[in-house]
């Protein structure tokens, strides 16, 4: 549809306007979170705790970069059909494309985070890995994740006001049960399983064992997360088109 | 062809006792089922409208209009009912509504014209002409936030009518502008309704009603009390809000005035002068006309006891009240009117509701159809509480008439020669 994705674009590039301030400063600042992120972390973890992992600092970095596009999605997304709330009182249109609108701009920023990450990594002077192209469908999978997080989110969002306090809460908690500033190999083997149950678990390993590592995760492996986030995706656009029909009454 | 059909539509809303907003609440009151308070905004609506018809929609606020025009657009669903819409929409139901106070004014213009449904280059077409219709020229990279609500206003109206529809609903938006700008927008309505576009306008301006508006309709408290001719659906919304025609033109004014001669001209003079003022505080509720065994009837014999009985209902005290009742031949004229001061019938005060009777011994008029007055008065007659003209019917049926003449009474001829 034409006029769903010229909708999208428009407020991706207004949501980009508004966020950045049309000043270059404002992207810098946006940068300051992570990488005060990165510092406190490593300086935790590879000084105090003494984590022995090679190229600490891009381990650490690629795992954050990751997280935050998650983070930001799914908290964007979800108060994403509220802030527009007025809107979709009155005027027709997809509502849908408010919440994929909200992820395509914090993919924007992924990719500039990206950057920063490329550049971290063309310093260390590490070679690139040659399945390293793996990462593209690893980005697809994570927006895939994120966005039908944000459908089922939003959508409980508009009817249940605690919605986005309880998803913070599991945010603090998922950082931790995420190899984000520690490696897989910390979690003992018995509760490997469960552990791998976690989508963005898998995504951020997988990335690591292509750029980082020079490893290919097994076919199946790969193929399970895409089951998980397609399965996440289809539950969540379900939902939420199941109860678009509400959301002007109940905003 | 009808654009718009409604049939039979209803809108209820479900409002919450206590409203359960938190997912916690939600689970820790799973077992408690959550009681509703059914708010029934739009009762049974029935009206088509053709292509290229400008209608209005008055009424009091919270009577269902906006309600009505979001169903229309689609932007709530019906409870139940029917909404057939043939043609491309555009809802105008509060202007500026997809406007960023942050962006500037050419930034707002390409966002709220792709919510419109424009395509960017159809925008970047069009630009000049918005802006020139506007009138905002030197604010084109003014943030939003400068301009003032009206000036807002101004250029979501201009964009909006930039787009392709085949039905425009309009929701108070042409109060906003200013007079230069008012008579633009209504040039414009003007334009649309000779290219063929069907139009909806929710307005409180009668006057823009009267003067645009082929059909109007009037809502009271979610209801269709009316739907058809401008003239009798204002006349009707004036009627039911008590206004003393403050706010609105001498044009309409005429108008009313005129549509109600025609009116009154049906069915005569009311039998105690031209024009009546009623004052309220006690109203007519109804009137019956009561066989010998005080049954309602509308058949009745040549010569037969009838009773008329006119229920009141008094919202305060009044004294000294006295009643008037008047039976009318079918062209109106008073063949009977008694009133209980005249009749030395005192009525001290009268509060709430009751009923009185006027009861007429062998009813002496001929073979015919006839109608009923009541009205109840203060002191002298020019201060009317409440009347009713000729609103009730009823026959009287029996052997051929003899003679000549209205009423028949009993005679006997003598001859001497």
């Amino acid at each position: 549809m034409p006029y769903n994705w010229n909708l999208i674009k428009e407020f991706v590039i207004t949501d980009f306007k508004l966020r950045y301030n049309r000043s270059v400063l404002g992207f810098f600042w946006s940068l300051i979170k992570p990488l005060l992120m990165l510092g406190t972390l490593y300086i935790v973890f590879s000084i105090f705790f003494n984590l022995n992992i090679p190229n600490y600092q891009l381990f650490l970095l690629l795992g954050l970069v990751v997280w935050t596009f998650f983070v930001e999605a799914t908290v964007l997304g979800t108060q994403s059909l509220v802030s527009k709330g007025v809107l979709i009182k009155k005027i027709n249109f997809p509502k849908a494309a408010v919440v994929l609108s909200s992820n395509l701009t914090c993919l924007v920023t992924f990719f500039l985070n990206l950057l920063v990450f490329s550049f971290f990594f063309v310093i260390a002077r590490k070679g690139i890995g040659v399945y390293s192209f793996l990462f593209i469908f690893f980005i697809f999978e994570l927006f895939l994740l994120s966005l039908g997080i944000s459908y089922l989110l939003s959508a409980l969002y508009v009817k249940y006001r605690d919605m986005i306090h309880i998803w913070d809460v599991l945010i603090q908690v998922g950082f931790w049960i995420t190899p984000i500033v520690y490696p897989l190999s910390f979690i003992p083997e018995n509760i490997l399983k469960f552990y791998m149950l976690n989508p963005i678990a898998r995504i951020i390993n997988d990335s690591r064992d292509v750029i980082l590592n020079n490893t290919l995760p097994s076919f199946w492996h790969l193929m399970m997360t895409l089951i998980i986030c397609t399965l996440v995706y289809l539950l969540g656009i379900t939902i939420f088109k199941k109860r678009s029909r509400e959301f002007a009454e109940q905003l | 062809m009808n654009v718009i059909e409604i049939k039979n539509l209803n809108k209820v809303f479900k409002i919450p006792h206590e409203k359960r907003t938190t997912l916690i609440e939600s689970i820790i009151k799973l077992h408690k089922r959550i009681k509703y308070e059914k708010l029934h905004a739009l009762k049974n609506l029935n009206f088509s409208v053709k292509k290229g018809e400008t209608i209005g929609v008055i009424g009091p606020n919270g009577s269902g209009k906006t309600t009505l025009l979001s169903i229309i657009a689609d932007i709530l669903k019906p409870t139940f009912g029917e909404v057939r819409v043939n043609g491309k929409i555009i809802p105008l139901l509060g202007l500026g509504i997809g406007f960023h106070p942050e962006l500037t004014a050419k930034e707002n213009i390409y966002l709220y014209g792709t919510l419109m449904g424009f395509e960017r280059e159809e925008i970047d077409k069009k630009f000049n002409r918005i802006i020139k219709f506007s009138g905002l020229n030197k604010f084109i990279d003014t943030p939003l936030k400068d301009l003032s609500s009206g000036m807002q206003a101004r250029l979501a109206f201009s964009i909006a009518i930039q787009s392709q529809g085949d039905i425009y609903l309009i929701d108070e938006v042409l109060a906003v502008g200013d007079l230069s700008f008012q008579k633009k927008c209504l040039d414009i309505i003007r334009k649309f309704q000779k290219a063929g576009k069907t139009m909806i306008l929710v307005t409180q301006g009668l006057d823009l009603v009267n003067k645009l508006c082929y059909k109007a309709l009037f809502l009271h408290n979610g209801k269709q009390i009316y739907f058809g001719k401008p003239e009798v659906a204002i006349k009707k919304y004036l009627r039911f809000s008590d206004i003393k025609n403050k706010n609105i033109t001498k044009e309409i004014k005429k108008s009313i005035k005129k549509e109600i001669a025609i009116e009154e001209k049906n069915i005569s003079k009311s039998p105690i002068g031209t024009t009546i003022k009623k004052m309220g505080g006690i109203r007519i509720t109804n009137i019956k006309v009561l066989n010998e065994k005080g049954k309602e009837a509308t058949e009745f014999r040549k010569n037969s006891n009838i009773s008329i009985k006119i229920s009141y209902n008094a919202s305060r005290k009044i004294k000294n009240p006295y009643f008037g009742v008047a039976i009318h031949s079918k062209d109106g004229k008073i063949l009977i009117g008694p009133n209980t001061n005249s009749d030395k019938c005192k009525i001290r005060a009268l509060s709430g509701k009751g009923y009185i009777l006027c009861k007429f011994k062998k009813l002496p008029l001929k073979e015919g159809e006839y109608y009923i007055s009541a009205s109840i008065h203060k002191k002298d007659e020019a201060e009317v509480f409440d009347f009713k003209n000729m609103v009730k019917k009823f026959i009287i049926v029996g052997d051929k008439n003899k003679g000549h003449g209205i009423v028949e009474v009993e005679h006997k001829w003598k001859i001497q020669s």
